[in-house]
């Protein structure tokens, strides 16, 4: 079978991995936060 | 006409997994330096015409990128409403494998993915029977890339596209009326068409390579609709500049409470 359900966890993950640019303009931040924010994320 | 059928086509992969564009190269054997893979000829043609009009059409490249990784794994999600009727449908991977699903309405995510065993596109038809029954439509969540989209107004009802990071130059969503929510950032998104997307109040298509006219296009229509409050971004990469009609899009937008970013 190749459809799953997500699992609880792996959802929890991905909702909070799952931040675009727009996502911290939208909440005041300049470009270049943004990016450092984003950045900031995607490494953890 | 003359034919050389002893050429192949290899196209490049950079160090994130990604297809360096413009690498497209015909020659007779790999070459050796940089990351290549061949690209075998697609039919693009999807059966009968009934099934043509009934599902979307995917350009599948499964993640094998190099040698050392022997497998080519696509995928993508859906996120289901979160009431009302199982969200069901078929999806056929290849000519001779097919799936059909019936997926709870319980807002959750269902992770589609199958192991194609190489890097070279598939065509992969998704097709739903109740496409209002998906909240979110994620082809970025997968492993793997989508690199052409055919027939996405096969998905009308669905709420959310999300299709950020994938390799797709254009991307005709004409008729999505239904969607209120389109992402498709950093990638090399060159022309989009959403005529008929008269639902659309987030659009984020930052960090592309957007022409002027798909840039005024975007403008042009959110400011037709005639929605308030929305927000849209086309601003970083490559993305052009508005023109002059662009720009009066924006002023109009901005009147209707709109957060306009575009490159200037």
């Amino acid at each position: 079978m190749s459809i799953t359900k997500v699992t609880p966890e792996e959802q929890a993950i991905r909702e909070a991995k799952d931040k675009r640019l727009s996502d911290f303009i939208k909440e005041g931040m300049t470009r270049e936060e943004a990016k450092a924010a984003l950045e900031a994320i995607k490494n953890k | 006409m003359s034919t050389n059928n002893k050429l192949k086509a290899y196209v490049r992969y950079d160090g994130q997994k990604k297809i360096v564009p413009g690498s497209l190269i015909l020659r007779e054997n790999k070459p050796t330096v940089g990351n290549f893979v061949e690209f075998m000829p697609v039919n693009l043609c999807c059966g009968t015409p009934t099934v043509c009009d009934s599902c979307v059409t995917l350009q599948a490249v499964g993640n094998q990128y190099d040698e050392e990784f022997p497998f080519g794994v696509y995928g993508f999600t859906l996120e289901t409403q979160s009431s009302g009727a199982n969200l069901t449908g078929t999806i056929h991977w290849t000519t001779s494998f097919s799936e059909s699903f019936s997926l709870d309405a319980d807002g959750d995510d269902y992770d589609f993915q199958y192991d194609f065993g190489d890097a070279i596109p598939h065509t992969v038809l998704l097709c739903v029977d109740n496409p209002s029954q998906i909240q979110d439509f994620e082809l970025g969540f997968g492993p793997g890339d989508t690199t052409s989209l055919n027939n996405a107004i096969a998905l009308n009802g669905l709420d959310e596209w999300d299709s950020d990071g994938m390799n797709i130059y254009s991307l005709d969503l004409t008729g999505l009326s239904s969607i209120d929510e389109l992402y498709h950032c950093c990638s090399v998104l060159t022309h989009i068409n959403i005529t008929g997307c008269a639902n659309l109040n987030d659009v984020d298509l930052i960090d592309n390579a957007l022409t002027e006219a798909s840039v005024d296009h975007v403008l042009i229509s959110l400011d037709n609709y005639g929605l308030n409050n929305g927000n849209v971004y086309l601003s970083g990469g490559t993305n052009a500049i508005p023109s002059a009609a662009g720009d009066a899009a924006v002023l109009s937008l901005q009147a209707k409470g709109w957060y306009v970013d575009v490159n200037v």
